[in-house]
């Protein structure tokens, strides 16, 4: 049985897909925890940047390049967001800064 | 800023401890400045232009193997500079170096080993244009970050001279990866159908313009805010309340969910 922490991630994915098909204008059913974000999703250099770029202010300070370099997958993405997530944006409002 | 066997002097005596206002070393710089300052001494240089992750820096004698290997790398001996030829040592260099104005070595800022190359060229300040040439070392091709350094040059750019517009030429087959460096910002303003041959076929040349206008009102500039991260605090607060997401205590998810 999930746990309630297990539910919480679930929906949070949900959302967070959302947010990046309605972003970067693809298909939300193309955005799953599997898909490559190169070859699947066919984000390039840029959108790689702009989800360094989003993950460094979820997070609040700088991420080691070496673990960025781990990214490869929407999964991978949202896990790294989530890690950060409650402590900024989902539990700081919609307009504050990070 | 000439220098002088004194302030020379100077230089190297201050090299191993100083840090300069950028908080940047350049321990990928020691590896190429033998050459340039003799034997093993060191020199340490604040980089002209830095930004989050990359720095840049002028262009060294002892990076040209390193560029030449990168430009000569894959279907880089095709698509850049060279087009397929194989330059003499000499000739490379003189190519290097042709119409430049301005040419640096984008570096990681952690290490400060090349991740890539940024030129303009072929200035023209009575009507207020130049070229834009960038290269990504292929170990680092699709990472997104080195692109910095090609951001940073175009600041550089657009605020040291007296630019309207800045081109690009790529082909089509480069465009395959490369649009959405431009797509917010880069106008197509040329197309040479079937100009280049590359394996067998012919490709298009593309010449694509940055506006300085259009440059300043692009979609995500790295040094601002993430609009990414404005959209995603954006939609996780339309789609549930404060509290559904972190309960009642606001001690937010378990620690089960933070690695």
């Amino acid at each position: 049985m999930a746990s309630d922490s297990e539910i919480l991630k679930d929906e949070g994915f949900e959302t967070f897909s959302t947010v990046i098909a309605n972003y970067f204008e693809i298909p939300v059913r193309i955005v799953t925890r599997d898909a490559r974000l190169d070859d699947d999703l066919g984000f390039d250099s840029i959108g790689l940047l702009e989800c360094v770029l989003m993950l460094e202010e979820v997070a609040g300070h700088e991420l080691d390049l070496d673990a960025l370099e781990t990214v490869r997958t929407i999964g991978d993405l949202f896990n790294f967001f989530w890690q950060f997530a409650s402590e900024t944006i989902i539990a700081n409002g919609p307009h504050d800064q990070v | 800023m000439v220098l002088t066997p004194i302030g020379m002097n100077r230089l190297k005596s201050v090299h191993k401890n100083v840090k300069f206002g950028c908080d940047v070393r350049w321990p990928g710089m020691w590896n190429y400045s033998n050459n340039d300052f003799g034997g093993n001494e060191r020199a340490m240089i604040e980089p002209p232009v830095s930004g989050r992750k990359v720095f840049l820096r002028v262009v060294m004698q002892g990076d040209y193997d390193t560029i030449r290997m990168v430009e000569s790398s894959g279907e880089n001996q095709l698509l850049y500079r060279h087009k397929g030829t194989t330059p003499s040592p000499e000739e490379f260099v003189a190519r290097l170096w042709a119409g430049v104005l301005a040419q640096f070595m984008v570096c990681e800022k952690s290490t400060g080993r090349p991740v890539g190359i940024v030129a303009a060229y072929g200035a023209d300040f009575r009507n207020g244009h130049a070229h834009l040439a960038s290269i990504v070392f292929p170990e680092h091709v699709g990472l997104g970050w080195p692109l910095e350094g090609t951001e940073l040059f175009i600041d550089y750019l657009f605020e040291t001279f007296d630019f309207r517009k800045l081109y690009g030429e790529t082909s089509s087959v480069v465009m395959r990866t490369f649009p959405s460096v431009l797509s917010d910002v880069g106008r197509e303003e040329g197309r040479l159908v079937g100009h280049e041959r590359f394996k067998g076929e012919l490709i298009d040349k593309v010449i694509l313009a940055i506006y300085r206008e259009d440059w300043a009102n692009r979609r995500q500039p790295i040094s601002g805010p993430s609009k990414l991260g404005a959209a995603l605090r954006a939609g996780f607060h339309s789609a549930q309340s404060v509290e559904d997401v972190v309960g009642e205590d606001g001690e937010g998810p378990s620690d089960g969910i933070r690695q």
